[in-house]
């Protein structure tokens, strides 16, 4: 879809012929009747870029999609194998989507670097109990 | 999207533009762009009714043409209406520069 749109509307064709052709496509992508026909031309051009970023969203969700596909294939991917040793486990699906915005990152490291704090707080803890028994 | 405005010494102003409605109107009338130049009169004509259909559905033809005999017609404003309706018509097809202007047309 697309090409329809760039085709001249004189060729070979009246300007309404052409127009009739071009308006269900604008309004499969949203646009209204009344917007195509009475409103400024340029409208249209707004639902065209729309259209244009709402596929590119659509293909970059069906790219994560099968990223995530892939992960947790990989991740079973041991015990598909006929020769594997026994007791090979599977990798466990991850716990949480993957971050995918710089701020969903900081977000993650934010938590990650809280969470070994409280580990190194716990050991901490641990050493100084672990001294007091043995004095 | 451009757009002339006309405005006469009684103040009243009308602008000018084009959609695809009345460019449909006007291809119905038998109006043909490349014609400006074989039939100027009649295409000139019609090519201003279908300035005002957008904005003033409500004006018949003869309202229209009544108004268009109070505005001179010189080459340049014709160029501008022209090209006004040029940009309407090939608004999808990506052969348009960005050419909008904001004609302003007074009548001395």
């Amino acid at each position: 879809m697309g090409e329809e749109l760039n085709a001249s509307p004189h060729e070979g064709k009246t300007i309404e012929q052409a127009f009739n052709e071009i308006c269900p496509y604008l309004i499969a992508m949203g646009c209204s009747y009344d917007d195509f026909w009475y409103n400024d031309t340029d409208i249209a051009k707004q639902y065209l870029k729309a259209h244009e970023i709402k596929r590119r969203q659509e293909n970059e969700r069906l790219w994560l999609q099968g990223y995530y596909f892939y992960v947790a294939l990989c991740d079973v991917a041991p015990v598909l194998n006929a020769f594997a040793k026994k007791g090979t486990k599977v990798q466990p699906y991850p716990n949480e989507p993957f971050a995918l915005t710089m701020e969903e990152i900081a977000e993650r490291r934010e938590q990650e670097e809280q969470e070994r704090q409280n580990r190194l707080q716990n050991l901490k803890e641990k050493l100084k109990e672990m001294s007091k028994k043995g004095e | 999207m451009g757009k002339i405005v006309i405005k006469n010494e009684a103040g009243k102003s009308y602008e000018l533009a084009f959609n695809r409605s009345a460019i449909v109107r006007m291809e119905k009338a038998g109006f043909k762009a490349e014609n400006i130049e074989k039939e100027p009169l009649s295409t000139v004509v019609l090519l201003m009714r279908g300035a005002f259909y957008k904005n003033y559905p409500q004006l018949a033809d003869e309202e229209i043409d009544a108004i268009c005999d109070e505005i001179e017609m010189d080459e340049a404003f014709i160029k501008a209406v022209m090209e006004l309706y040029a940009e309407a018509v090939l608004s999808l097809n990506g052969q348009n520069k960005n050419t909008s202007k904001n004609f302003k047309w007074e009548k001395n």
